[in-house]
């Protein structure tokens, strides 16, 4: 393993945010594993250098990201997979209700693109603004917001219903620009 | 309901669900995520000599079967497969490609086989073309597989101003193909397997549907008028009332109907000896406005949302407008001498500005621009909800002047790839 422990430490500091970032991007068990897994080969590869940086988690982060983008066209030929039941989220304690808007909000998360998705978790999860997600995606602020403000108005659909949707056409002149408070 | 306050609930709930601590993850075993990693690793180097040693036998395999093929040739020419629809080895797109994406995974490309065809006499214009026959080209995996087929009676001439299109319906089983612009059309409600010919309109329609699409019809003799036939998915057509081009008047309609994504309708009228305009609506063809550019030569760029731009012929000046009567001079960055600037409009309305000696890019909104970071897939064609570019390795912005060796495309204008067809 590269530098032994430091690696390891890593991984075990870094590991519940690393899970929460390749669930919301995947929406599924098993894939966020295999997406956590890839990721950390890479950062494993790439550690003398990754530490010298002194910003590993922010490395891991935007590969894990970049893995999850140039995975989805290899996906498109893989058959769609229904989430079991033993995937919903274990939480026992929690009322129905609360367990019932999670399984929502992840079955809303997993009818969007990737690109929305991605623009959604870096803004919503990491409250990066649209030029900072544009800087990382390698895209135009414009398209951010415009995938911004498709993937919230398919989740709108999903979450609320298709009865409460009178707007269908989202037009990103409408989305203000999220920046930096 | 108001959508706006409907979105502000579903931001919160998606801050909120994504914070949750018991949203899930995946594995929480560090140490058991450890030990995989560790095995992947140590795996590699095996992997790696696997893959060589099984590209080895393929390639062997591969280049035996070539050389049993070329021996099996048949020395003479001509020679049909005994299999049903051979396609042709020299399949190749028009150059600009003729593409369309329905969504992110359907898609289309024009394609032609020139081999075997014969060059005609010239005519008295001088302007003789070869009729090529014509293949359509589908995908339905975002451009991975392709699957050509011939379209019964559809040549396309064998010349790059003169394209063959290829327009959709309200889906991507529902097409138009046009030979050539204002020519005979013929329609399939079923991705290209089938083709019917477009009837001739018997009624009129004052808008375009939601699943229809527009052609341009040239009359073939005499001097009618040119007229605007809206086609919808269950093979109905009528013809547009507007706008009306009068007969008789030396013009021809640029391309096809244009659509921006806000649905604003785009005709342009050429007219020897005069500049260009464009009639241009804004409510599905109900009614129709002219718009002339302020500079006399101007190019006028289909754009979405409430803002007009146009440019002059050398495209260093930039003008914008609402009504498209008054126009107001944007002040563009300052350019080296000489330097043509690139515009691209952009989906929601803004206009995409680049300076190629400079490499610099910014982005017009009415009279006002913002300087953009540079992107190299800047300034690539948009067809439909994909986009293609011409491979021009180390040209700024892609800028294209000569026939490229190939494209590239992104069918969700976000994942490129090597489009599989050469360049006719």
């Amino acid at each position: 393993m590269p530098d032994g422990w430091a690696f390891d430490e890593f991984v075990r500091n870094s590991l519940p945010a690393l899970n929460r970032y390749a669930y919301s991007l995947t929406g599924d068990r098993a894939e966020a594993e295999d997406l956590l897994q890839d990721t950390l080969l890479k950062v494993s590869r790439a550690w003398r250098r990754i530490r010298a940086d002194g910003n590993p988690l922010a490395y891991a982060r935007t590969a894990m990201l970049r893995t999850y983008l140039s995975a989805w066209r290899s996906l498109l030929h893989r058959p769609r997979q229904v989430p079991l039941d033993h995937d919903l989220p274990r939480a026992a304690a929690d009322p129905y209700g609360h367990v019932d808007a999670r399984d929502q909000l992840r079955r809303g998360l997993a009818e969007l693109s990737p690109g929305q998705r991605a623009v959604l978790v870096l803004g919503y999860l990491d409250d990066l603004s649209d030029e900072e997600i544009a800087a990382v995606l390698n895209r135009r602020p414009a398209t951010v917001r415009s995938l911004r403000l498709r993937g919230l108005h398919a989740l709108r659909r999903h979450l609320v219903g298709p009865g409460a949707a009178p707007d269908d056409t989202p037009n990103p002149q409408r989305l203000q620009t999220r920046t930096r408070p | 309901m108001n959508p706006h306050s409907d979105l502000r609930a579903v931001e919160g709930r998606l801050r909120a669900g994504l914070h949750d601590p018991s949203w899930p993850g995946g594995s929480s075993d560090a140490d058991a995520l450890l030990r995989r990693v560790a095995r992947a690793r140590r795996r590699r180097p095996a992997l790696i000599v696997a893959c060589l040693a099984i590209l080895a036998v393929v390639a062997g395999t591969t280049y035996a079967a070539a050389g049993r093929s070329l021996r099996a040739a048949p020395p003479v020419s001509g020679t049909t497969s005994p299999t049903a629809e051979p396609l042709p080895s020299d399949l190749a797109m028009n150059w600009p490609p003729q593409a369309y994406f329905a969504d992110a995974k359907h898609g289309y490309v024009v394609l032609k086989s020139c081999a075997g065809v014969t060059t005609p006499a010239p005519l008295a214009e001088g302007r003789a073309t070869r009729q090529c026959p014509v293949y359509l080209a589908a995908t339905d995996d975002g451009g991975l597989s392709w699957r050509p087929r011939a379209v019964p009676g559809a040549t396309a001439p064998d010349s790059s101003d003169l394209v063959t299109n290829v327009l959709f319906g309200s889906d991507a089983d529902h097409l138009v193909l046009q030979a050539t612009t204002g020519g005979p059309a013929i329609f399939s409600r079923d991705g290209g397997r089938t083709w019917t010919p477009v009837p001739t309109p018997t009624e009129t329609t004052d808008e375009v549907p939601q699943d229809g699409v527009v052609i341009v019809l040239r009359p073939q003799t005499g001097l009618g008028s040119i007229r605007f036939v809206v086609i919808r998915t269950d093979g109905r057509a009528a013809q547009l009332t507007g706008p009306t081009i009068l007969p008789g008047l030396p013009v021809t309609i640029d391309g096809q109907v244009g659509v921006s994504s806000d649905g604003t309708l785009w005709i342009r009228v050429v007219a020897e000896g005069l500049p260009n305009w464009d009639y241009v609506s804004r409510d599905h063809g109900g009614t129709w406005f002219e718009v002339r550019g302020p500079a006399g030569t101007g190019v006028i760029y289909r754009t979405s949302g409430p803002n007009l731009y146009a440019a002059d012929d050398q495209k260093r000046t930039l003008w914008t407008s609402k009504d498209g009567a008054h126009w107001d001079q944007v002040a563009v960055p300052a350019t080296a001498p000489g330097t043509h600037l690139l515009y691209e409009p952009q989906s929601d309305g803004a206009l995409l500005i680049g300076d190629p000696s400079g490499r610099r890019a910014y982005l017009a909104e009415g009279l006002r621009y913002t300087e953009e970071p540079v992107d190299e897939h800047m300034f690539s064609q948009h067809v439909g909800a994909g986009c293609i570019k011409a491979v021009r390795d180390g040209a700024p912005f892609n800028l294209v002047s000569t026939r490229p060796a190939a494209y590239d495309l992104a069918p969700d204008c976000v994942h490129w790839g090597r489009f599989p067809f050469p360049i006719a």
